[in-house]
Protein backbone atom coordinates (compact mmCIF):
# COMPACT_ATOMS: atom_id res chain seq x y z
CA UNK A 1 0.00 0.00 0.00
CA UNK A 2 1.75 3.14 -1.19
CA UNK A 3 1.23 6.41 0.33
CA UNK A 4 -0.28 8.89 -1.63
CA UNK A 5 0.28 12.20 -1.36
CA UNK A 6 -2.24 14.38 -3.58
CA UNK A 7 -5.23 13.02 -3.32
CA UNK A 8 -7.51 14.54 -1.21
CA UNK A 9 -8.94 11.38 -0.54
CA UNK A 10 -5.52 10.21 1.71
CA UNK A 11 -5.58 13.49 3.16
CA UNK A 12 -9.30 13.28 4.12
CA UNK A 13 -8.36 9.36 5.68
CA UNK A 14 -5.91 11.00 7.65
CA UNK A 15 -8.27 13.46 9.49
CA UNK A 16 -10.57 10.61 9.90
CA UNK A 17 -7.87 9.16 11.50
CA UNK A 18 -7.73 12.40 13.79
CA UNK A 19 -11.44 12.41 13.98
CA UNK A 20 -11.05 8.50 15.57
CA UNK A 21 -8.01 9.74 17.81
CA UNK A 22 -9.98 12.06 19.78
CA UNK A 23 -12.76 9.71 20.46
CA UNK A 24 -10.12 7.07 21.42
CA UNK A 25 -8.54 9.62 23.99
CA UNK A 26 -12.10 10.68 25.15
CA UNK A 27 -13.15 7.16 26.10
CA UNK A 28 -9.95 6.49 27.40
CA UNK A 29 -9.76 8.94 29.39
CA UNK A 30 -13.67 9.36 30.50
CA UNK A 31 -13.34 5.20 31.47
CA UNK A 32 -9.57 4.43 32.65
CA UNK A 33 -9.44 5.18 36.21
CA UNK A 34 -6.03 2.93 37.25
CA UNK A 35 -3.59 5.66 37.63
CA UNK A 36 -1.04 2.76 36.20
CA UNK A 37 -2.98 2.49 32.82
CA UNK A 38 -3.32 6.27 32.38
CA UNK A 39 0.79 6.89 33.26
CA UNK A 40 1.17 4.12 30.41
CA UNK A 41 -0.66 5.83 27.96
CA UNK A 42 0.65 9.60 28.74
CA UNK A 43 4.50 8.14 28.37
CA UNK A 44 3.08 6.82 24.98
CA UNK A 45 1.67 10.02 24.13
CA UNK A 46 5.22 12.08 25.19
CA UNK A 47 7.03 9.37 23.00
CA UNK A 48 4.98 9.57 20.45
CA UNK A 49 5.30 13.48 19.78
CA UNK A 50 9.42 12.68 19.65
CA UNK A 51 8.85 9.65 17.06
CA UNK A 52 6.33 12.27 14.92
CA UNK A 53 9.55 13.94 14.44
CA UNK A 54 11.66 11.20 14.07
CA UNK A 55 8.91 9.90 11.13
CA UNK A 56 9.73 13.05 9.72
CA UNK A 57 13.00 12.58 9.47
CA UNK A 58 13.43 8.82 8.76
CA UNK A 59 10.17 7.69 7.58
CA UNK A 60 9.57 10.86 5.07
CA UNK A 61 13.01 12.40 4.01
CA UNK A 62 15.02 9.30 4.91
CA UNK A 63 17.43 11.08 6.86
CA UNK A 64 18.38 8.53 9.73
CA UNK A 65 18.84 10.12 13.45
CA UNK A 66 20.53 7.89 16.17
CA UNK A 67 20.72 11.16 18.35
CA UNK A 68 17.35 12.37 18.79
CA UNK A 69 17.50 12.11 22.69
CA UNK A 70 19.97 15.28 22.73
CA UNK A 71 17.02 17.56 21.94
CA UNK A 72 14.56 15.82 23.80
CA UNK A 73 16.75 15.94 27.00
CA UNK A 74 17.71 20.07 26.39
CA UNK A 75 13.39 20.21 25.80
CA UNK A 76 13.59 18.21 29.16
CA UNK A 77 16.55 20.70 31.14
CA UNK A 78 15.36 23.91 28.95
CA UNK A 79 11.83 23.61 30.36
CA UNK A 80 12.30 22.66 33.98
CA UNK A 81 15.25 25.20 34.82
CA UNK A 82 12.85 27.99 33.29
CA UNK A 83 10.02 27.14 35.46
CA UNK A 84 12.06 26.45 39.05
CA UNK A 85 15.22 28.80 38.65
CA UNK A 86 13.80 31.88 36.34
CA UNK A 87 10.09 31.23 38.00
CA UNK A 88 8.52 30.99 34.01
CA UNK A 89 5.13 30.08 33.49
CA UNK A 90 5.16 26.45 32.49
CA UNK A 91 3.32 27.45 29.37
CA UNK A 92 6.11 30.16 28.25
CA UNK A 93 8.87 27.19 29.27
CA UNK A 94 7.25 24.77 26.98
CA UNK A 95 7.32 27.37 23.90
CA UNK A 96 11.48 28.09 25.08
CA UNK A 97 11.82 24.85 25.28
CA UNK A 98 10.64 23.92 21.66
CA UNK A 99 11.78 27.31 20.30
CA UNK A 100 15.66 25.92 21.94
CA UNK A 101 15.88 22.79 21.03
CA UNK A 102 14.70 23.31 16.97
CA UNK A 103 17.06 25.76 17.26
CA UNK A 104 19.81 23.43 18.03
CA UNK A 105 18.82 21.34 15.33
CA UNK A 106 19.03 23.37 13.04
CA UNK A 107 22.26 24.86 14.05
CA UNK A 108 23.90 21.48 13.82
CA UNK A 109 22.01 20.30 10.58
CA UNK A 110 23.72 22.81 7.93
CA UNK A 111 26.97 20.50 8.84
CA UNK A 112 25.42 17.26 9.51
CA UNK A 113 23.19 16.80 6.49
CA UNK A 114 26.02 16.94 4.38
CA UNK A 115 26.46 13.03 5.56
CA UNK A 116 24.59 10.42 4.26
CA UNK A 117 23.28 7.10 5.55
CA UNK A 118 26.08 5.50 7.38
CA UNK A 119 27.98 8.32 7.70
CA UNK A 120 24.74 10.33 9.06
CA UNK A 121 24.16 7.72 11.46
CA UNK A 122 27.62 8.09 13.14
CA UNK A 123 26.65 11.46 13.50
CA UNK A 124 23.80 11.92 15.01
CA UNK A 125 25.35 9.28 17.50
CA UNK A 126 28.58 11.06 18.19
CA UNK A 127 25.86 13.87 19.11
CA UNK A 128 23.70 12.16 20.98
CA UNK A 129 26.97 10.95 22.79
CA UNK A 130 28.34 14.68 23.24
CA UNK A 131 24.64 15.71 24.76
CA UNK A 132 24.57 13.36 27.29
CA UNK A 133 28.13 13.98 28.49
CA UNK A 134 26.99 17.18 29.02
CA UNK A 135 24.06 16.72 30.92
CA UNK A 136 25.56 14.15 32.91
CA UNK A 137 28.54 16.56 33.82
CA UNK A 138 27.30 19.96 33.77
CA UNK A 139 26.07 19.29 37.23
CA UNK A 140 25.79 22.82 38.90
CA UNK A 141 23.02 23.41 35.24
CA UNK A 142 21.59 19.53 35.51
CA UNK A 143 22.01 17.68 38.78
CA UNK A 144 24.41 15.45 36.43
CA UNK A 145 23.40 11.36 37.08
CA UNK A 146 22.46 11.85 40.36
CA UNK A 147 20.21 13.44 42.07
CA UNK A 148 19.56 14.93 38.10
CA UNK A 149 16.45 17.19 38.30
CA UNK A 150 13.89 16.78 41.00
CA UNK A 151 10.72 18.69 42.44
CA UNK A 152 9.27 20.23 38.76
CA UNK A 153 6.24 21.49 39.57
CA UNK A 154 3.32 20.40 37.22
CA UNK A 155 2.21 22.54 34.08
CA UNK A 156 -0.47 25.24 35.15
CA UNK A 157 -2.66 26.52 32.79
CA UNK A 158 -5.23 29.48 33.24
CA UNK A 159 -5.20 28.57 37.42
CA UNK A 160 -5.43 25.02 36.18
CA UNK A 161 -2.89 22.63 37.19
CA UNK A 162 -2.33 19.43 35.71
CA UNK A 163 -0.99 17.13 38.81
CA UNK A 164 -3.30 14.32 38.72
CA UNK A 165 -2.55 11.11 36.09
CA UNK A 166 -6.08 11.71 34.32
CA UNK A 167 -5.15 15.72 33.82
CA UNK A 168 -1.78 14.55 32.71
CA UNK A 169 -2.95 12.37 30.37
CA UNK A 170 -5.63 15.63 28.49
CA UNK A 171 -2.91 17.48 28.04
CA UNK A 172 -0.55 15.57 26.63
CA UNK A 173 -3.17 14.20 24.43
CA UNK A 174 -3.79 17.23 23.51
CA UNK A 175 -0.06 18.52 22.53
CA UNK A 176 0.09 14.95 20.45
CA UNK A 177 -3.10 15.92 18.66
CA UNK A 178 -1.76 18.97 17.98
CA UNK A 179 1.48 17.42 16.28
CA UNK A 180 -0.51 14.95 14.74
CA UNK A 181 -2.22 17.40 13.15
CA UNK A 182 0.47 19.59 11.55
CA UNK A 183 2.53 16.63 10.35
CA UNK A 184 -0.79 15.07 8.83
CA UNK A 185 -0.80 19.17 7.00
CA UNK A 186 2.62 19.07 6.14
CA UNK A 187 3.28 15.58 4.56
CA UNK A 188 -0.09 16.45 2.32
CA UNK A 189 1.13 19.33 0.80
CA UNK A 190 4.22 20.35 -1.55
CA UNK A 191 6.54 20.50 1.02
CA UNK A 192 5.92 17.19 2.02
CA UNK A 193 5.81 15.81 -1.45
CA UNK A 194 9.61 16.83 -1.73
CA UNK A 195 10.67 15.48 1.26
CA UNK A 196 9.48 12.08 0.24
CA UNK A 197 10.78 13.05 -3.33
CA UNK A 198 14.41 13.65 -2.15
CA UNK A 199 14.72 10.61 -0.04
CA UNK A 200 14.55 8.46 -3.70
CA UNK A 201 17.15 10.90 -5.19
CA UNK A 202 18.05 13.35 -4.12
CA UNK A 203 19.69 14.78 -7.76
CA UNK A 204 16.59 14.02 -9.64
CA UNK A 205 14.44 16.49 -6.78
CA UNK A 206 16.96 19.07 -6.84
CA UNK A 207 16.64 18.88 -10.62
CA UNK A 208 13.39 20.18 -10.85
CA UNK A 209 14.14 23.26 -8.61
CA UNK A 210 13.71 22.24 -4.78
CA UNK A 211 16.18 23.08 -3.04
CA UNK A 212 17.09 19.99 -0.88
CA UNK A 213 19.39 21.18 1.32
CA UNK A 214 17.12 23.66 2.60
CA UNK A 215 14.23 20.97 3.12
CA UNK A 216 16.70 18.08 5.02
CA UNK A 217 17.46 21.11 7.52
CA UNK A 218 13.86 21.70 7.85
CA UNK A 219 13.43 18.20 8.59
CA UNK A 220 16.16 17.99 10.70
CA UNK A 221 14.26 21.31 12.60
CA UNK A 222 11.37 20.34 13.15
CA UNK A 223 12.17 16.55 14.26
CA UNK A 224 14.22 18.33 17.21
CA UNK A 225 11.20 20.56 17.77
CA UNK A 226 9.23 17.62 18.43
CA UNK A 227 11.97 15.77 20.50
CA UNK A 228 12.27 18.98 22.12
CA UNK A 229 8.67 19.27 23.21
CA UNK A 230 7.99 15.99 24.04
CA UNK A 231 11.41 16.48 26.32
CA UNK A 232 9.47 19.51 27.55
CA UNK A 233 6.59 17.36 28.53
CA UNK A 234 8.58 14.43 30.05
CA UNK A 235 9.58 16.56 32.52
CA UNK A 236 6.62 18.12 33.90
CA UNK A 237 5.40 14.45 33.45
CA UNK A 238 7.54 12.49 35.39
CA UNK A 239 8.55 15.99 38.03
CA UNK A 240 12.21 14.41 38.41
CA UNK A 241 14.57 12.72 36.12
CA UNK A 242 18.20 12.42 35.46
CA UNK A 243 21.15 12.67 32.57
CA UNK A 244 20.42 8.92 32.68
CA UNK A 245 17.12 9.24 31.37
CA UNK A 246 18.95 10.70 27.56
CA UNK A 247 21.23 8.28 26.53
CA UNK A 248 21.48 6.67 23.01
CA UNK A 249 18.86 3.94 24.53
CA UNK A 250 15.87 6.81 24.12
CA UNK A 251 17.85 7.39 20.68
CA UNK A 252 17.47 4.35 19.42
CA UNK A 253 14.07 3.19 21.10
CA UNK A 254 12.95 6.73 18.51
CA UNK A 255 14.20 5.10 15.90
CA UNK A 256 12.66 1.80 16.71
CA UNK A 257 9.27 3.13 17.13
CA UNK A 258 8.86 4.25 13.75
CA UNK A 259 10.45 1.30 12.45
CA UNK A 260 8.09 -0.97 14.15
CA UNK A 261 5.24 1.22 13.74
CA UNK A 262 5.33 2.28 10.15
CA UNK A 263 7.76 4.14 7.87
CA UNK A 264 5.26 5.10 5.20
CA UNK A 265 2.59 6.84 7.67
CA UNK A 266 2.42 9.36 10.79
CA UNK A 267 0.35 6.79 12.49
CA UNK A 268 3.45 4.21 12.68
CA UNK A 269 5.18 6.43 15.06
CA UNK A 270 1.80 6.78 17.49
CA UNK A 271 1.48 2.68 17.15
CA UNK A 272 5.31 2.64 17.65
CA UNK A 273 5.18 4.64 20.64
CA UNK A 274 2.57 2.90 22.57
CA UNK A 275 3.97 -0.95 21.37
CA UNK A 276 7.50 0.45 22.70
CA UNK A 277 6.03 1.73 25.66
CA UNK A 278 3.44 -0.98 26.90
CA UNK A 279 5.03 -4.24 25.70
CA UNK A 280 7.87 -4.23 28.05
CA UNK A 281 5.57 -3.79 31.13
CA UNK A 282 3.91 -7.22 30.15
CA UNK A 283 7.21 -9.22 29.82
CA UNK A 284 8.06 -8.09 33.47
CA UNK A 285 6.76 -11.65 34.49
CA UNK A 286 9.81 -13.34 32.61
CA UNK A 287 12.13 -11.16 34.59
CA UNK A 288 15.79 -12.03 33.22
CA UNK A 289 14.59 -13.00 29.81
CA UNK A 290 12.82 -9.75 29.24
CA UNK A 291 14.82 -7.93 27.20
CA UNK A 292 15.26 -11.51 25.01
CA UNK A 293 11.59 -11.71 24.29
CA UNK A 294 11.47 -7.99 23.03
CA UNK A 295 14.38 -8.03 21.24
CA UNK A 296 13.15 -11.31 19.53
CA UNK A 297 9.78 -9.52 18.91
CA UNK A 298 10.93 -6.57 17.48
CA UNK A 299 13.35 -8.94 15.16
CA UNK A 300 10.39 -11.07 13.86
CA UNK A 301 8.33 -7.43 13.30
CA UNK A 302 11.31 -6.26 10.82
CA UNK A 303 11.81 -9.41 9.51
CA UNK A 304 8.24 -10.61 8.54
CA UNK A 305 6.46 -7.07 8.29
CA UNK A 306 8.95 -4.76 6.37
CA UNK A 307 7.02 -1.43 6.80
CA UNK A 308 6.02 -1.89 10.41
CA UNK A 309 3.66 -3.76 12.77
CA UNK A 310 1.56 -1.12 12.63
CA UNK A 311 0.97 -0.95 8.76
CA UNK A 312 0.99 -4.73 8.83
CA UNK A 313 -1.89 -4.64 11.53
CA UNK A 314 -4.28 -2.06 9.25
CA UNK A 315 -3.80 -3.88 6.10
CA UNK A 316 -4.64 -7.13 8.00
CA UNK A 317 -7.67 -5.08 9.35
CA UNK A 318 -8.78 -4.08 6.12
CA UNK A 319 -8.74 -7.45 4.54
CA UNK A 320 -10.40 -8.85 7.66
CA UNK A 321 -13.27 -6.36 6.99
CA UNK A 322 -13.45 -6.58 3.50
CA UNK A 323 -13.86 -10.52 3.69
CA UNK A 324 -16.63 -10.41 6.41
CA UNK A 325 -18.60 -7.86 4.21
CA UNK A 326 -18.32 -10.03 1.00
CA UNK A 327 -19.53 -13.28 2.98
CA UNK B 1 20.44 32.45 -27.84
CA UNK B 2 18.64 29.81 -24.73
CA UNK B 3 21.80 27.74 -23.45
CA UNK B 4 25.39 28.93 -23.96
CA UNK B 5 28.19 27.24 -22.84
CA UNK B 6 31.79 28.20 -23.37
CA UNK B 7 34.96 26.27 -22.99
CA UNK B 8 33.39 23.69 -20.31
CA UNK B 9 36.09 21.25 -18.80
CA UNK B 10 36.05 18.43 -16.29
CA UNK B 11 38.88 16.72 -15.00
CA UNK B 12 38.24 13.27 -13.29
CA UNK B 13 41.83 12.37 -12.13
CA UNK B 14 43.68 11.73 -15.42
CA UNK B 15 40.96 11.83 -17.45
CA UNK B 16 39.72 14.81 -18.97
CA UNK B 17 36.24 13.85 -19.26
CA UNK B 18 35.23 17.29 -21.32
CA UNK B 19 37.75 19.78 -22.91
CA UNK B 20 36.73 22.87 -24.25
CA UNK B 21 33.31 22.44 -24.96
CA UNK B 22 31.40 25.22 -26.80
CA UNK B 23 27.68 24.42 -27.33
CA UNK B 24 24.53 26.78 -28.32
CA UNK B 25 21.38 25.41 -28.00
CA UNK B 26 18.20 27.62 -29.91
CA UNK B 27 14.87 27.81 -28.36
CA UNK B 28 12.77 25.85 -30.99
CA UNK B 29 15.19 23.70 -32.09
CA UNK B 30 16.68 20.31 -31.19
CA UNK B 31 20.14 20.14 -30.51
CA UNK B 32 21.71 16.67 -30.21
CA UNK B 33 25.04 15.84 -28.55
CA UNK B 34 26.46 12.22 -29.96
CA UNK B 35 29.53 10.29 -29.53
CA UNK B 36 30.79 6.70 -29.56
CA UNK B 37 30.80 5.43 -25.57
CA UNK B 38 33.26 7.12 -23.20
CA UNK B 39 32.66 10.58 -25.18
CA UNK B 40 31.81 12.75 -22.40
CA UNK B 41 28.13 12.59 -23.58
CA UNK B 42 26.76 12.49 -20.12
CA UNK B 43 29.17 14.47 -18.54
CA UNK B 44 28.56 17.15 -20.09
CA UNK B 45 24.87 16.86 -19.48
CA UNK B 46 25.81 17.03 -16.23
CA UNK B 47 27.99 19.90 -16.42
CA UNK B 48 25.06 21.74 -17.94
CA UNK B 49 22.27 20.92 -15.35
CA UNK B 50 24.39 21.73 -11.94
CA UNK B 51 24.95 18.36 -11.14
CA UNK B 52 28.49 18.28 -11.43
CA UNK B 53 30.74 21.64 -11.21
CA UNK B 54 32.75 22.60 -14.25
CA UNK B 55 36.42 22.71 -13.30
CA UNK B 56 36.37 25.56 -16.08
CA UNK B 57 34.08 27.77 -18.29
CA UNK B 58 31.00 29.91 -18.48
CA UNK B 59 27.02 29.19 -19.07
CA UNK B 60 24.53 31.41 -20.06
CA UNK B 61 20.89 30.60 -19.28
CA UNK B 62 18.30 32.44 -20.94
CA UNK B 63 20.39 35.74 -21.06
CA UNK B 64 22.11 35.25 -17.13
CA UNK B 65 25.27 34.05 -16.28
CA UNK B 66 24.35 30.86 -14.33
CA UNK B 67 28.30 30.12 -13.49
CA UNK B 68 28.32 27.65 -10.82
CA UNK B 69 24.40 28.01 -10.20
CA UNK B 70 23.52 24.68 -8.38
CA UNK B 71 20.69 22.48 -9.94
CA UNK B 72 17.72 24.20 -7.89
CA UNK B 73 18.93 27.37 -8.87
CA UNK B 74 19.21 26.61 -12.64
CA UNK B 75 15.73 24.36 -12.98
CA UNK B 76 14.22 27.66 -11.53
CA UNK B 77 15.27 29.61 -14.34
CA UNK B 78 13.60 27.51 -16.14
CA UNK B 79 16.38 24.16 -17.24
CA UNK B 80 15.07 20.53 -16.71
CA UNK B 81 16.37 17.36 -17.45
CA UNK B 82 15.79 13.63 -17.65
CA UNK B 83 18.50 10.54 -16.98
CA UNK B 84 19.77 7.91 -18.75
CA UNK B 85 18.08 5.23 -16.20
CA UNK B 86 14.97 7.44 -14.86
CA UNK B 87 15.24 8.46 -11.39
CA UNK B 88 11.98 8.16 -10.54
CA UNK B 89 10.87 8.34 -6.80
CA UNK B 90 10.61 4.88 -4.82
CA UNK B 91 6.94 4.57 -3.20
CA UNK B 92 5.10 7.33 -5.25
CA UNK B 93 2.35 7.13 -7.55
CA UNK B 94 3.20 8.36 -11.47
CA UNK B 95 1.08 11.11 -10.29
CA UNK B 96 2.85 11.84 -7.46
CA UNK B 97 6.04 11.89 -9.07
CA UNK B 98 4.88 14.54 -11.55
CA UNK B 99 3.51 16.94 -8.76
CA UNK B 100 6.89 16.90 -7.45
CA UNK B 101 7.97 18.06 -11.02
CA UNK B 102 5.29 21.01 -10.59
CA UNK B 103 6.82 21.78 -7.07
CA UNK B 104 7.87 25.38 -8.14
CA UNK B 105 4.24 26.33 -9.70
CA UNK B 106 2.40 27.22 -5.93
CA UNK B 107 5.41 29.44 -2.97
CA UNK B 108 3.89 28.17 -0.05
CA UNK B 109 5.92 27.51 2.73
CA UNK B 110 6.07 25.13 5.58
CA UNK B 111 4.36 26.98 8.43
CA UNK B 112 1.68 27.62 6.06
CA UNK B 113 1.94 23.81 5.18
CA UNK B 114 1.11 23.31 8.67
CA UNK B 115 -1.03 25.58 9.32
CA UNK B 116 -2.80 27.86 6.48
CA UNK B 117 -4.74 24.69 5.09
CA UNK B 118 -7.19 27.06 2.77
CA UNK B 119 -4.33 28.00 0.76
CA UNK B 120 -2.23 24.10 0.73
CA UNK B 121 -5.13 22.54 -0.49
CA UNK B 122 -6.03 25.38 -3.31
CA UNK B 123 -1.87 25.22 -4.28
CA UNK B 124 -2.48 21.55 -4.52
CA UNK B 125 -4.90 20.96 -6.89
CA UNK B 126 -3.08 23.91 -9.08
CA UNK B 127 -0.39 21.33 -8.99
CA UNK B 128 -2.38 18.81 -9.77
CA UNK B 129 -3.76 19.88 -12.63
CA UNK B 130 -0.34 21.30 -13.64
CA UNK B 131 0.75 17.18 -13.31
CA UNK B 132 -1.67 16.02 -14.85
CA UNK B 133 -1.78 18.34 -18.27
CA UNK B 134 2.32 17.13 -18.21
CA UNK B 135 1.07 13.76 -18.11
CA UNK B 136 -1.37 14.15 -20.82
CA UNK B 137 1.54 15.57 -22.90
CA UNK B 138 3.20 12.88 -22.54
CA UNK B 139 0.68 10.40 -23.34
CA UNK B 140 -0.33 8.45 -19.90
CA UNK B 141 -3.30 6.85 -19.56
CA UNK B 142 -4.96 8.09 -16.79
CA UNK B 143 -5.49 4.63 -15.64
CA UNK B 144 -1.91 4.54 -14.39
CA UNK B 145 -1.66 7.42 -12.60
CA UNK B 146 -2.29 6.07 -9.34
CA UNK B 147 0.40 3.06 -9.84
CA UNK B 148 3.73 2.89 -8.34
CA UNK B 149 5.42 5.05 -10.80
CA UNK B 150 8.34 2.52 -10.52
CA UNK B 151 6.72 -0.47 -11.25
CA UNK B 152 5.34 0.90 -15.00
CA UNK B 153 7.38 -0.87 -17.46
CA UNK B 154 10.36 1.15 -18.96
CA UNK B 155 8.85 2.76 -21.66
CA UNK B 156 6.70 4.47 -19.95
CA UNK B 157 8.95 5.52 -17.01
CA UNK B 158 10.57 7.28 -19.95
CA UNK B 159 7.68 9.50 -20.27
CA UNK B 160 7.13 10.04 -16.84
CA UNK B 161 10.56 11.25 -16.50
CA UNK B 162 9.81 13.32 -19.65
CA UNK B 163 6.21 14.72 -17.87
CA UNK B 164 8.07 15.63 -14.65
CA UNK B 165 10.90 17.79 -16.56
CA UNK B 166 7.65 19.51 -18.04
CA UNK B 167 5.51 19.94 -15.29
CA UNK B 168 8.09 22.01 -14.09
CA UNK B 169 7.34 24.60 -16.71
CA UNK B 170 10.93 24.72 -18.44
CA UNK B 171 11.71 25.78 -21.54
CA UNK B 172 14.90 24.21 -22.03
CA UNK B 173 15.28 20.14 -21.52
CA UNK B 174 18.14 17.86 -21.62
CA UNK B 175 17.03 14.93 -22.39
CA UNK B 176 19.53 12.10 -21.41
CA UNK B 177 19.00 9.04 -24.25
CA UNK B 178 15.27 9.53 -24.13
CA UNK B 179 14.93 6.38 -26.50
CA UNK B 180 17.50 3.59 -24.75
CA UNK B 181 15.13 0.68 -24.18
CA UNK B 182 12.29 1.54 -26.45
CA UNK B 183 11.00 -0.26 -29.42
CA UNK B 184 10.56 0.82 -32.62
CA UNK B 185 7.03 2.66 -32.19
CA UNK B 186 7.62 3.96 -28.85
CA UNK B 187 10.57 5.61 -30.37
CA UNK B 188 9.13 7.15 -33.50
CA UNK B 189 6.25 8.76 -30.49
CA UNK B 190 8.82 10.02 -29.06
CA UNK B 191 10.32 11.21 -31.32
CA UNK B 192 6.96 13.11 -32.69
CA UNK B 193 6.88 14.32 -29.17
CA UNK B 194 10.11 15.91 -29.26
CA UNK B 195 9.49 17.96 -32.64
CA UNK B 196 6.32 18.84 -30.81
CA UNK B 197 7.90 20.46 -28.46
CA UNK B 198 10.44 22.30 -30.57
CA UNK B 199 7.93 23.27 -32.27
CA UNK B 200 6.20 25.05 -29.44
CA UNK B 201 9.57 26.96 -28.54
CA UNK B 202 11.32 24.64 -26.23
CA UNK B 203 14.75 24.17 -26.72
CA UNK B 204 15.28 20.74 -26.55
CA UNK B 205 18.63 19.49 -26.36
CA UNK B 206 19.40 15.01 -26.35
CA UNK B 207 22.14 12.65 -25.81
CA UNK B 208 21.06 9.68 -28.21
CA UNK B 209 22.58 7.02 -29.51
CA UNK B 210 19.92 5.93 -31.81
CA UNK B 211 21.51 7.56 -34.67
CA UNK B 212 18.25 7.13 -37.40
CA UNK B 213 16.18 8.82 -34.80
CA UNK B 214 18.74 11.77 -34.25
CA UNK B 215 19.25 12.53 -37.85
CA UNK B 216 15.56 12.29 -37.86
CA UNK B 217 14.84 15.10 -35.37
CA UNK B 218 17.49 17.42 -35.05
CA UNK B 219 18.28 20.66 -36.08
CA UNK B 220 21.69 20.64 -34.83
CA UNK B 221 24.07 18.33 -34.08
CA UNK B 222 27.71 18.25 -32.10
CA UNK B 223 29.87 15.68 -32.12
CA UNK B 224 32.45 14.18 -28.87
CA UNK B 225 34.98 12.23 -28.95
CA UNK B 226 37.40 11.47 -25.99
CA UNK B 227 36.16 14.67 -24.40
CA UNK B 228 36.37 16.82 -26.88
CA UNK B 229 33.79 18.65 -29.69
CA UNK B 230 35.30 17.15 -32.92
CA UNK B 231 32.36 18.26 -35.04
CA UNK B 232 28.97 20.06 -35.51
CA UNK B 233 26.46 21.12 -37.98
CA UNK B 234 23.16 19.93 -39.19
CA UNK B 235 22.82 16.14 -39.93
CA UNK B 236 24.06 16.12 -43.26
CA UNK B 237 26.94 17.98 -42.51
CA UNK B 238 28.04 15.91 -39.82
CA UNK B 239 27.74 12.50 -41.99
CA UNK B 240 29.65 13.75 -44.39
CA UNK B 241 32.18 14.83 -41.69
CA UNK B 242 35.62 12.75 -42.29
CA UNK B 243 36.62 13.10 -38.62
CA UNK B 244 33.01 11.83 -37.67
CA UNK B 245 33.24 9.05 -39.53
CA UNK B 246 36.95 7.99 -38.14
CA UNK B 247 35.90 8.22 -34.67
CA UNK B 248 32.28 5.62 -35.07
CA UNK B 249 34.20 3.57 -37.81
CA UNK B 250 38.03 3.39 -37.16
CA UNK B 251 40.16 3.41 -40.11
CA UNK B 252 39.94 0.46 -41.12
CA UNK B 253 36.29 -0.75 -40.20
CA UNK B 254 33.70 -0.20 -42.70
CA UNK B 255 30.87 -0.54 -40.70
CA UNK B 256 28.96 1.59 -37.82
CA UNK B 257 26.29 3.75 -36.41
CA UNK B 258 26.98 6.96 -38.89
CA UNK B 259 27.53 4.92 -41.91
CA UNK B 260 24.27 2.34 -40.63
CA UNK B 261 21.99 5.32 -40.93
CA UNK B 262 23.41 6.97 -43.95
CA UNK B 263 22.43 3.55 -45.83
CA UNK B 264 19.14 3.68 -44.41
Amino acid sequence: MKHRFTCDGQYRRDLLGLAAFVVIVCVLGFTLTKPYHLTLLTDSGVYAIAALGMFLLFGLCGQISVGQAAFFGLGAYTSSLLVMRVGVPSPAAIVAAVALSSLAGWVVSRPILKLTTNYLAMATLALGVVAYVIFSQAISLTGGLDPGIFGVPPISLFGFTVSSPVAKFWTVSVFTFISLLLIINLIHSRAGRAFNALKGSEIATAGLGVDVVHYKVIAFTIAAGLAGLAGALFGFVQGSFSAANFTVGLSIELLVMVVVGSLSSPWGALFGAFFITIVPTFLDDFEVYKLLLFGLILLVVTVLMPDGLGRAAYDGALMLARRLRSS
Amino acid sequence: MTLQIEKFSKRYGGLLAVQNVDMVAHASAVTAVIGPNGAGKTTLLNLISGAVVPDTGRMNLFGKDVTGARPHELAALGLARTYQSPQLFTDMTVLDTVMVGAHRLAHGGILSAMINIAATRREERQIEQAARASLLRVGIDEALYHRDAMELPYGLQRRVDIARALATGAKALLLDEPAAGLNAGETNDLSSLIRDLAGQGYAVVIVEHDMEMVMRISDHIIVMNFGQKIAEGNPAEVQRNPSVIEAYLGVDDDEGEVGRARAS
